[in-house]
């Protein structure tokens, strides 16, 4: 089973990524943030496999958050998810190491679905 | 989707290894190996045989010598008693020859090893065939013979005595002819079989030869006839792709990972682009000219992702940055045409690896234009609705009128418009007394809640102030409005026209009550009117009438009251009134207050007075606006008192509000009120006090002696009572 970590400022996005995951058998929830700093932190702390990461927060943006976690470990999963107000920030995202984007507002099918290509990807 | 044919973009190329194509050409090679190796085999099978013949021969040949010389040396031992020596040496030889030739004749006979010309040992075949035979059985008793014979010459000689000898050479020349002809029979007879085994080897090597050279030709006929169907396949894919190039609607095309696109590009994708070269092109470049660097750049870092194995191609799709794209396309011809354009863009896989990006592009220009058309037509139908509820909503008597004034006033505009002018103070006149016709219908529209209207004047009026900026006005520019006018008159018309069909379901039926008596409905649109203003500037403002049912007065004076009232409440909540806030700070009521009031004198004078008590006017802000007119120096308006600063706001293009807005801004609100007064021959006189009051008083005759006394003066009796 794959630990998951929620980084999204909003807490009804964590709750609702949460939610999505109870009863997986794929993912677990083990950690959340509010922000990349904090994001940071957590990561240090709980080493997860996958992220899903918020690209507009407060204190450290998704970018430099998604920089940062690169540098300490360039093997970390992590899916962008974001509300799609600008297209070359979530471009910017993967560049900078993410591997996948899901758009907000999200389905339930769609985030699973997504968390399941993006940690599959590796086997290819 | 299109390209599922030609490139398998899940599975990447077509990489399956049919043998049965391959089968015949296959089982000719091994064929033409099995023929080869069996020809040479045989060739070495019969090379021997015909080696082994050849000592055979040679052998046969040598017994014919033999033979002779056993009898020359018989012979030559009868002559020779000279020396013991040469006796020897002859008998010696004739042991040896026959030793020699018993050996080969056995070997002849029953197959076995005799000695070689060269002194080695040599197998030797049994002799089959039959003529071999036939001399050999006939030679058999007859060297038996002699061979018993030349032994006794040989055992004898060695006892000294004579007499074998003679028996010998007379056996001997007797026989010896025989046995030369039986030995040359087998030497024939050999030399035959020899012959036929080569004559053998000659047929099985031509045969082989000619086998080969069949095999061969099997070979290169199917080589040739699957490289011709190899060719036809590859043509007829060639063409299929051309001919899918060639039809496709899309824009198709390959990107490779330097992002130069591929030699194979469908036919449409030079029209979409407008490009006509078919050389190497940079997706980049071919970008570069016709859209922003912003999306280039998106652009050139989305391909990125797609070339990125450790991006999921399925989680990149929303960040597409060209699959809407508008786009502005040199025609060549030095113009620019806009067209909206969509890129989509898939991995081309080669096994596992991404090989190149299929790019497909789209002109959905019809599409985006019929998506704007279709939210026009909503917005239309919002109209509809939004009239449909206005008019629902709207007094009958006020809407009837509202109508009726409105296609008066649309008259009066397009007869503006028809009016000739050639200078351009004509032209500005124009514009100025449209204007004014057209202020005056917002207020109404504004006044009834026929916002669509409102918003049409609004525009109408944007469209003058654009005009008054043109420094050479034709008629040409007043092209515009008449198309504007026309948009209100049909309004106006589908508004007359759904009236009409309501009045049929029994809406709209006139009520004599209220045409005569029960007015206060007529004026009840003012407190909506105060209402909406106060909403839209974020002002709490409140009005209270009095006088206004209970004044009779002639319908034309009464649409001339709700017009001037109109512009006065707009006026007030605009500029007058303070913000909430601002009013608390001065310590006054956060509600502002509009008074409206209409009563008679004995004199038959209808006097209205309207009252604010906002801000009342800022004299330095009317100084300012009066600079920026540019109609007078400075030095003369710093000598302009109080009232003459007043007058100003009767001037057409006068305004103090900061920003243009449906509302306020145009300074055509007042001279329209002036220029109902004076077409009622009323006055108008103005009082206020700083951030206290305005108040208005307009006086109106209602009679026709009363007009004659008030005509002398619109403005001036009492004005600028500055309290």
């Amino acid at each position: 089973m794959l630990k998951l970590m929620i980084v999204d400022d909003s807490n009804v996005i964590r709750r609702r990524i949460e939610r999505c995951n109870n009863g997986s058998d794929m993912f677990n929830v083990v950690a959340s943030a509010q922000n990349g700093k904090e994001a940071i932190e957590v990561f240090k702390k709980v080493q997860p496999d996958v992220i899903t990461m918020d690209l507009t927060m407060p204190e450290m943006d998704g970018i430099e958050c998604i920089e940062t976690l690169m540098a300490l470990n360039p093997d970390i999963i992590i899916l962008v998810i974001s509300a799609l107000s600008d297209k070359a920030t979530g471009i910017e995202a993967l560049e900078k190491g993410a591997r996948g984007f899901v758009c907000k507002p999200f389905s339930d099918e769609v985030l699973m679905a997504s968390l399941i290509e993006v940690t599959e990807q590796d086997d290819d | 989707m299109l390209m599922q044919g030609i490139v398998n973009c899940n599975g990447g190329y077509m990489k399956t290894f049919n043998i049965g194509k391959y089968k015949n050409i296959v089982i000719s090679i091994v064929l033409f190996l099995i023929l080869d190796a069996s020809v040479l085999v045989m060739n070495f099978y019969i090379s021997f045989q015909i080696a082994e013949d050849a000592t055979s021969i040679n052998l046969a040949g040598r017994q014919r010598m033999l033979s002779q010389r056993m009898t020359k040396t018989l012979l030559d031992l009868d002559y020779s008693y000279s020396t013991i020596e040469s006796r020897e040496k002859i008998l010696k030889e004739l042991g040896a020859s026959r030793t020699l030739f018993d050996e080969t004749f056995t070997a002849f006979d029953n197959g076995g090893t005799a000695t070689g010309a060269g002194g080695n040992k040599v197998s030797l075949n049994k002799a089959e065939d039959i003529d071999s035979r036939t001399a050999i059985e006939s030679a058999k008793p007859i060297w038996s013979e002699y061979r018993s014979k030349i032994d006794a010459v040989l055992s004898i000689e060695q006892n000294g005595n004579t007499n074998p000898i003679q028996d010998a050479i007379v056996f001997g020349q007797a026989n010896n002819l025989l046995l030369l002809k039986l030995m040359n029979d087998l030497t024939v007879s050999l030399e035959q079989v020899a012959a036929s085994k080569a004559e053998r080897l000659r047929l099985i090597q031509t045969a082989g030869i000619m086998m080969a050279l069949i095999n061969f030709f099997i070979i290169l006929f199917h080589f040739l006839r699957q490289l011709r169907q190899g060719d036809e396949v590859l043509e007829e894919a060639r063409k299929e792709t051309s001919e899918i190039l060639l039809t496709v609607n899309e824009g198709l095309f390959l990107i490779h990972e330097d992002f130069t696109i591929g030699s194979q590009r469908s036919e449409k994708l030079y029209e979409i682009l407008s490009i006509d070269t078919s050389e190497d092109v940079n997706f980049e470049l071919l970008l570069k000219d016709i859209v922003s660097d912003k999306d280039l750049e998106a652009a050139q870092g989305f391909l990125r992702l797609l070339f990125n194995p450790k991006i999921k191609e399925k989680l990149i799709g929303d960040l597409n940055p060209l699959e809407n794209l508008q786009v502005n396309i040199d025609d060549g011809a030095g113009s620019y045409t806009t067209k909206h354009l969509s890129f989509d863009f898939k991995r081309v896989m080669n096994g596992k690896t991404i090989a190149d990006v299929l790019a497909t592009v789209n002109d959905i220009t019809e599409k985006v234009l019929l998506e704007k058309e279709l939210e026009n037509a909503k917005k239309s139908n919002e109209q509809q609705i939004e009239m449909l509820t206005s008019i629902l909503h709207a007094n009958p008597s006020l809407l009837k009128a509202f109508l009726e004034n409105s296609y008066a006033c649309f008259s009066r505009i397009n007869n503006l418009l028809k009016d000739p002018a050639k200078t351009q103070s004509q032209f500005n006149e124009k514009i100025n007394a449209i204007y004014i016709e057209v202020h005056n219908f917002k207020g109404e529209s504004s006044a009834l809640e026929l916002n669509e209207f409102a918003k049409m004047a609004h525009e109408f009026e944007n469209n003058l102030s654009e005009m008054k900026n043109v420094p050479d006005l034709s008629g040409q520019n007043f092209l515009s409005l008449t198309v504007r006018l026309d948009k209100m008159i049909n309004y106006a018309q589908s508004i007359t026209a759904l009236v009409e069909k309501l009045a049929n379901f029994g809406h709209f039926t006139q009520n004599p009550a209220n045409e005569s008596g029960k007015e206060e409905s007529q004026w009840k649109h003012l407190d909506k009117l105060t209402l909406d203003l106060s909403e839209k500037h974020k002002k709490n403002v409140m009005l209270v009438t009095s006088g206004l049912n209970d004044t009779a007065m002639p319908q034309s004076l009464r649409e001339t009251i709700n017009s001037i009232s109109i512009q006065f409440i707009r006026n007030s909540i605009v500029h007058g009134i303070e913000l909430p806030s601002e009013r608390e700070a001065l310590q006054k009521s956060p509600q502002g207050r509009l008074d409206l009031r209409l009563s008679t004198t004995p004199e038959g004078i209808l006097e209205m007075t309207f009252k604010d008590d906002g801000s009342g006017f800022d004299f330095e802000k009317l100084r300012q606006q009066a600079i920026k007119l540019n109609k007078w120096s400075e030095e003369e308006i710093d000598h302009w008192d109080n009232k003459r600063l007043l007058s100003l706001i009767f001037t057409p293009g006068f305004s103090t509000a900061d920003e243009v807005s449906e509302d306020a801004g145009r300074g055509v609100g007042m001279d329209v009120v002036m220029q109902k007064i004076k077409q009622n021959k009323g006055k108008i006189n103005i009082s206020h006090k700083e951030s206290q009051f305005t108040r208005f008083v307009v006086s109106f005759p209602l009679n026709n002696a009363t007009e004659k006394n008030i005509t002398a003066d619109h403005f001036g009796h009492g004005a600028n009572k500055v309290a």
